[in-house]
């Protein structure tokens, strides 16, 4: 089940709300358990099992640290090689029973990823280390850690909320008026981004997957569409599930910051799915060293780091791209820390250009079919396929409006102007906002209705 | 004093925002639930999905999978949201056209691009093969008739120069004229057709390329009725109601119409038809009222005819208006729609189709056609 679905807004969420709210405060944890591994369930069933799993081990992993501070350290090795080793075998199950049907001659087919297994797990993962850190107090209760875990919300595309994010909602946790509306908004805005935005830039792409001989026009309109969908989709979701989140009471981290406005690579990455940098940064650039060792391996702290981003990112055979794809961001972002970053603060207009252009070269890398596509796909925005074409001009002239909203919706424009209205006219907001609210609901409704099954770019992940 | 104004301001935001969302969340849901579902979508020609039955199903996946299809093909007014979407993004978004459909002087039309080549080459190819099987001795004719697109000043659209270079180069047949001999005026706003009473200047061409025996235009248009045509529904614009007429004249009284089947021992079988069937075009698709809709293989006899000669006719749907018209200059025409029955088919029709000097053979086939499909 996907938010951006006829079926969650209109069936499950009012359900679980319905029933959610008329349960007494002892057992709301336990409904939304129950809600979430539905929820989960009717995504990818074959994997519930191993998302309860997960929250069984890491569950008394953290206990058995608690109880045994002897092998605190033993025990944290086995948490990070159980998570780990389990992302590994299925995110690169292709790769390897690949090579064993090579050497065996077999025809063993690769496991397909569990839905936000790269989400859950680093979930999991921040818990048991900040319980091994002493940061987090352990949780006793298994069915409090099991909803912090499979919480719906966040459950299959993040963010990647801490345990000590939301420690305190799990016991006790404040429902309002307020909390409601503002988290309908905010679902409504995501959802708006995802299905009037996000879906429409994918079909671009799609119909440039499409073209036979592609020009550069249609290149880097592809090119384009594919930066803002991206942008827009994993935005848009993280809007939702912060919305549901306010809605039951929770306070999850912001993912987005307006990344694009950035104007330098570090700056970029302060703002662009924040809660994994946050993660990567507390739970492997720090424990590294960070920046206070030597420059060489500072840099060293750096490429490994965005490596690993990469590798986050990817799965299967196409993984080469998403690590070079981390790779380009840690050598940029190494050569910021040397001299590149001096420029960008001196020449800020200049540091956003190349902001940009790297953001869609890199995105042009990250979608691409294999090295080869990436190559390819580069060539096109080069003129492979001649300047421009009649194709290319009608989508740009169809779609210009499109792409002007968005570039404007992906700047803090929007939401300057209505905190303007809000200050100078609180009244017109009053009658404006669920105005907006219901046309964003009505008209992302009538786009689900008439599309097919959208799937969410980063459920790959 | 100014704060408590400001509470309260904000606390009929929250309500109005809270009620707005939960009004419209109550409403899809609950009268989704409440509505019958529906088995067919007359709007967007096709099945709407049913309850899904697990047995039926791949595995769970599949199952739930079939649930959101289901509950989105009935969700309650699903047609209208259709159009807001379409209304939304032709009207606000300014996008061109909305899954592939879009309106241009008040017409509507599909975008046909890009082209084809593959279908339009092994259409041509199928058309010659049958050209050489059965009517090496009959004249053959060909005619394309445009989609609206190129009257429409559509920035994409197929290549007509390319089709019909595709079709002197493959097919022996001489060309009717008919883009040249139709405007946008000449089909229906809401449908792909042409109107049958907007077809005299191509009953000409037809006469002065390929019958001499045809006779000059002389028929009484009736009314059948208003309709809203195959496009209205798929592109989701608001339009207004197309108005269908049919022609007529003594000579078409005593035509006789057949449906030619196959009975159960090989040997065909005729069965009557009307030349125009005005309980068909009560029916989904309007256009069924020519000939009474989609059928393989039709025979129209004209018994008062003042010539011998036979017309083969392949055809797409708009074969089935002129026929009618240019029956009056054969004693027989044979219509043949390759979309519904295989070449290797004909065979068992060999006694309806054997071509000799007397016989013209004409494939008249729309672009939109052509390129969408491989014929037979």
């Amino acid at each position: 089940m996907l938010f951006s679905s006829t079926v969650f807004p209109y069936w499950f969420l009012p359900l679980v709300l319905f029933l959610y709210f008329l349960t007494p405060n002892k057992g709301k944890n336990y409904l939304l358990l129950l809600a979430s591994l539905f929820f989960y369930f009717t995504g990818d069933p074959k994997y519930t099992l191993l998302l309860i799993a997960s929250a069984i081990v890491n569950y008394l992993l953290a206990l058995a640290m608690a109880g045994f501070p002897k092998f605190k350290k033993p025990l944290l090795v086995l948490t990070v090689v159980l998570n780990i080793g389990t992302l590994i075998f299925f995110k690169f199950s292709d790769l390897w029973i690949g090579t064993l049907n090579g050497f065996l001659g077999t025809q063993w087919k690769p496991f397909p990823l569990p839905l936000g297994i790269s989400f859950y797990t680093f979930q999991a993962m921040s818990y048991t280390i900040d319980v091994y850190r002493g940061q987090a107090k352990l949780q006793k209760n298994p069915f409090a850690f099991a909803t912090y875990l499979c919480l719906f919300p966040q459950l299959i595309a993040g963010p990647i909320v801490r345990y000590t994010d939301v420690e305190a909602e799990l016991e006790h946790r404040t429902h309002s008026l307020e909390g409601f509306s503002d988290g309908v908004c905010r679902f409504s805005v995501g959802l708006a981004k995802k299905v009037l935005l996000a879906n429409n830039f994918g079909f671009i792409c799609n119909l440039f997957r499409q073209a036979e001989a592609p020009s550069a026009l249609f290149g880097w309109l592809y090119a384009i569409s594919f930066t803002l969908q991206i942008y827009f989709d994993f935005a848009g979701y993280s809007d939702m599930a912060i919305g549901l989140g306010k809605i039951f009471g929770f306070r999850f981290p912001e993912n987005f910051n307006y990344p694009y406005i950035s104007s330098s690579i570090t700056e970029f990455w302060r703002r662009w799915h924040m809660t994994l940098s946050g993660w990567f940064k507390d739970y492997v650039y720090i424990p590294l060293g960070g920046s206070r060792v030597s420059l060489p391996r500072w840099m060293l702290n750096l490429l490994i780091v965005w490596a690993l981003t990469g590798l986050w990112h990817g799965s299967g055979t196409g993984i080469m791209n998403f690590v070079l794809w981390g790779a380009l961001y840690g050598v940029l972002l190494c050569m910021e820390k040397l001299f590149l970053g001096k420029v960008w603060k001196k020449h800020r207009p200049l540091g956003h250009i190349f902001v940009i252009l790297v953001t869609i070269f890199g995105f042009v890398l990250f979608g691409a079919d294999g090295l080869a596509g990436t190559v390819s796909d580069l060539a096109i925005l080069f003129g492979k396929g001649g300047f421009a074409d009649p194709e290319a001009l009608y989508y740009w002239r169809s779609y210009g409006l499109l792409l002007l909203i968005a570039i404007v919706g992906a700047t803090p424009l929007p939401k300057l102007v209505w905190k303007k209205l809000q200050d100078r006219a609180g009244v017109a907001t009053a009658i404006l906002q669920p105005l907006l609210v219901g046309a964003a609901i009505l008209l992302s409704t009538a786009y689900l209705v008439d599309s097919t099954f959208n799937p969410f770019l980063y459920f790959r992940f | 004093m100014e704060k408590k104004n400001m509470t309260i301001t904000d606390k009929i935001r929250h309500i109005a925002t809270a009620v707005v969302f939960g009004g419209i969340i109550l409403l899809f849901g609950i009268g989704a639930l409440i509505a019958p579902d529906r088995e067919y979508s007359v709007f967007e020609r096709r099945k709407l999905e049913q309850m899904p039955v697990y047995a039926e199903c791949e595995d769970l996946a599949s199952y739930f999978s079939a649930w959101e299809t289901y509950l989105t093909d009935q969700f309650l007014w699903r047609d209208e949201l259709r159009f807001l979407k379409s209304g939304f993004a032709h009207g606000v978004l300014r996008q061109y056209d909305v899954n592939g459909y879009y309106s241009e002087q008040g017409s509507q039309a599909q975008l046909l691009y890009p082209m084809n080549d593959e279908n339009f080459t092994a259409n041509v190819e199928l058309m010659e093969d049958i050209r050489q099987q059965y009517f090496a001795n009959s004249a053959a004719y060909y005619g394309v008739i445009p989609d609206k697109s190129y009257y429409m000043d559509a920035p994409l659209g197929l290549d007509y120069d390319k089709i019909h270079s595709l079709f002197g180069a493959k097919l022996q047949a001489k060309k009717i004229p008919l883009a040249e001999n139709l405007t946008l005026a000449d089909y229906y706003a809401t449908d792909i057709h042409w109107k049958q009473e907007s077809l005299q200047k191509v009953y000409n061409a037809f006469g002065t390329v390929m019958n001499p025996y045809l006779p000059a235009w002389q028929f009484e248009t009736k009314t059948a009725g208003s309709f809203y045509g195959v496009l209205y529904g798929q592109a989701a614009m608001p339009a207004k109601k197309d108005e269908m007429c049919y022609l007529t004249n003594q000579a078409m009284e005593g035509y006789k119409v057949t449906l030619l089947n196959i009975a159960m021992d090989g040997s065909v079988t005729e069965s009557e038809e009307m030349l125009y069937d005005l309980e068909a075009f009560a029916g989904d698709d309007a256009y069924d009222l020519y000939l009474g809709g989609e059928n393989p293989m039709i025979r129209i006899v004209n018994p008062n005819a003042t010539t011998e000669k036979k017309l083969v006719l392949f055809r797409d749907s708009f074969g089935r208006s002129i026929a009618p018209l240019l029956a009056e200059g054969y004693s027989e025409i044979v219509l043949v729609d390759l979309r519904w029955i295989r070449s290797i088919a004909l065979p068992l029709f060999a006694e309806y189709l054997s071509g000799d000097q007397n016989t013209d053979v004409l494939f008249l086939y729309s672009a939109q056609v052509l390129n969408s499909m491989m014929l037979g």
